[in-house]
């Protein structure tokens, strides 16, 4: 079961209308197993399910969305005004929201493992490297072009989809004890920082190393502030646009920035298996006979 | 003042027909802020939907390069 609180205005939680939600709030979905993706976008959501069927938020409802040659979808990341999802075959589609069609942007040889986006740029990670595109003005994609139509190789010594993630105008690599920064930089206050962590998760304008359970980059709305105790174990955690959620136990917390309710109050809740976050959105999913 | 974020102007997206700025907001709306405030001094673009603001850096002859 999925439920999902936040940020509504365009019908982005899927709940069949346009109120903000403050509480953990039902989806009429009828999706049994952990999603392998649910992202957000500004004013969208994209969800694949466990058997590789996509939905898209369109009329306040989440609504399916074939493949154009019937394959199975696999992952998905979501920018601001646009969304990508790649097949079992490692081709990579954008889909077109206002047109409601998919694009085919590549296709690649290696096996992707994960994709991700920021604002307005796209990382994937394959078995042979990381590949970025779209808006590279800040050198978000790790190269020095303004604009990157499709997937171009840029870095080949990350192997772990934890390693990396996109912020709205940068993208992070944890690699040789180093966090670094490719992109604005600015609220970092360097391009690399030392870290002994290996996985990563970023928001749009801050940073969360895991492993040290530290956040770097802004502080303006709360970000820093983690609900968790020295003593109590994470089972699930995630960003969003500028706030956090976490499972600890059967615990559903949040923090950071939360003016659309999507930082609801504490909430026990038996059997999470997810957790996702897109702009100022939140979702769970729960398989509640299976606690 | 809490200002979430600072934007440097070339990040933004410049609308003729509005004579405004825009950047994205964390919320799923957009900051925006009128090119004759910035000329006037003002350096703060807002959310319509939400209370978030934004900085807006910028020098006065960045202005120049959007005519009306």
């Amino acid at each position: 079961m999925l439920y999902a609180c936040g940020s509504n205005g365009n019908g982005q939680l899927g709940l069949g209308d346009q109120e903000d939600r403050n509480t953990w709030t039902l989806v009429d979905i009828d999706i049994n197993d952990k999603p392998l993706a649910l992202v957000g976008g500004g004013n969208h959501t994209v969800l694949v399910d466990s058997v590789g069927t996509a939905y898209i938020t369109r009329d306040n409802r989440f609504v399916s969305v074939n493949h154009p040659d019937n394959k199975q979808w696999k992952l998905a990341s979501a920018t601001w005004d646009s969304c990508f999802l790649v097949d079992d075959d490692n081709s990579i589609y954008e889909f077109d929201i206002s047109g409601w069609r998919f694009i085919l942007i590549a296709h690649l040889k290696s096996s992707i493992f994960s994709i991700k986006s920021g604002l307005s740029h796209t990382v994937l990670l394959a078995d042979d490297g990381l590949y970025g595109w779209g808006n590279s003005r800040r050198g978000q994609c790790g190269k020095d072009e303004l604009k990157i139509d499709t997937p171009e190789k840029f870095n080949d010594t990350i192997v772990n989809p934890d390693r990396f993630a996109c912020g709205k105008d940068f993208t992070v690599i944890l690699k040789d004890e180093e966090l670094h920064i490719l992109g604005n930089s600015r609220r970092f206050g360097a391009n690399a920082i030392s870290t002994s962590s290996s996985s990563v998760l970023s928001s749009w304008s801050s940073v969360l190393l895991l492993d040290e359970l530290k956040m770097l980059g802004n502080n303006s709305h709360g970000q820093y502030e983690i609900p968790i105790e020295n003593d109590e174990h994470i089972d699930l955690i995630t960003l969003g646009s500028e706030h956090g959620l976490l499972v600890s136990g059967n615990s559903v917390r949040t923090w950071g920035w939360g003016e659309h309710g999507n930082c609801p109050m504490p909430t026990t809740i038996h059997g999470v298996k997810g957790v996702y976050a897109g702009c100022a959105t939140s979702f769970l999913f729960v398989n509640e006979d299976k606690t | 003042m809490n200002v979430y974020d600072s934007i440097e102007i070339e990040d933004m997206t410049f609308d003729p027909i509005q004579q405004a700025f825009f950047y994205p907001c964390p919320c799923g709306d957009q900051f925006a802020v009128a090119i004759d405030d910035l000329r006037d001094g003002e350096n703060i673009a807002t959310c319509p939907s939400c209370s978030l603001m934004i900085e807006v850096i910028f020098e006065a002859e960045d202005l120049e390069n959007y005519k009306e």
